[in-house]
């Protein structure tokens, strides 16, 4: 897992430079940028298995905090947490416009990865079938699972992310697994799982 | 019983594995995303769109027109003057007065009769 600034910056030092960019301070953006975009793009490519997407959502999502920041309430919520939730909800929405574009029934077939091939490509496809079987959950349980199991956060962040209870994140994260577990079980011949 | 021993979900086992190669994933930002997010924050920073407006009131105006504080404060002053002259006139203003027009008369503006017919009956 990756750890990036944005964790390890004291919430404190990020509200500053927001309300420092709201004020017209050009050096608090580059610093927002250095912090944050790192962890974005990576959010949003880990979510979605496409750079140019990802690339378009971390823009997207920072724009957002860029128009956000003047009416920005100090103390209500860290900018980190706030980017996950705005990361999370726009990569749901590509992941669902996709699985509208394919259908449920038409998820692209791994390629076959025989001994011929790479591992690299093998990785590849198996990055593709789980992101094209996050796309099949529902959009809270493909949420609580991307930020559960590949941003690596704890319940309660999840909680505070998605405005639901610790509970709630438990509940959507095991029947979002059950569900992945599930969908790709057909696969394993084709993703090589039973030569490992 | 198999104590200590616990029972795994091949499907599971794949699944996590799956997540873990994912979750790996660490990609550069490019320089190009890192332009256009930049300009992004420079286009839409409050401060770079608002060219602020002073308004002006007619009050603000008419003082700078004149002067400013100390002008204002002159004309003040010029006007309470006046108003003492116009009615306690020193004794040389009278003398200078009847000098150039040859008698002078006093009217009790402020009087309960302005005894204008002393004025007429001379």
């Amino acid at each position: 897992m990756t750890q990036t600034n944005a964790r390890s910056a004291p919430p404190e030092d990020d509200e500053a430079l927001l309300l420092a960019y709201a004020a017209g301070d050009r050096s608090a953006a580059a610093a927002l940028v250095g912090r944050h975009l790192p962890r974005v793009v990576g959010q949003a490519t880990r979510m979605l298995h496409d750079q140019a997407e990802a690339e378009d959502i971390a823009q997207e999502a920072m724009m957002r905090l860029w128009k956000v920041a003047p009416d920005w309430r100090t103390g209500e919520a860290q900018i980190s947490t706030w980017l996950y939730r705005v990361v999370a909800n726009l990569c749901v929405d590509r992941l669902r416009k996709r699985r509208d574009r394919t259908g449920l029934d038409q998820i692209a077939e791994p390629a076959d990865t025989t001994a011929s091939v790479t591992t690299q490509m093998q990785d590849q496809a198996r990055l593709t079938a789980l992101t094209d079987a996050l796309a099949t959950l529902p959009d809270r349980q493909a949420e609580a699972v991307a930020l559960r199991h590949l941003e690596g956060l704890g319940n309660p962040e999840i909680a505070q992310i998605m405005d639901i209870s610790v509970r709630s994140v438990e509940s959507l994260t095991a029947r979002g697994k059950r569900a992945l577990a599930e969908i790709l079980a057909g696969q394993r011949d084709a993703l090589g799982y039973n030569d490992d | 019983m198999h104590w200590g021993i616990m029972m795994t979900d091949p499907k599971m086992d794949d699944l996590d594995k799956m997540l873990d190669l994912a979750a790996r994933r660490a990609p550069p930002v490019g320089d190009d995303l890192m332009s256009r997010v930049l300009a992004d924050a420079y286009d839409l920073q409050p401060a770079s769109q608002m060219v602020p407006k002073v308004r002006r009131s007619a009050w603000s105006s008419f003082r700078d027109l004149i002067g400013g504080w100390p002008a204002i404060g002159g004309l003040a002053t010029a006007g309470v003057a006046g108003v003492w002259i116009g009615f306690a006139p020193p004794v040389s203003l009278e003398n200078l007065a009847a000098d150039l027009v040859g008698t002078t008369q006093e009217v009790d503006l402020m009087g309960y009769s302005y005894g204008l017919e002393d004025v007429f009956d001379g």
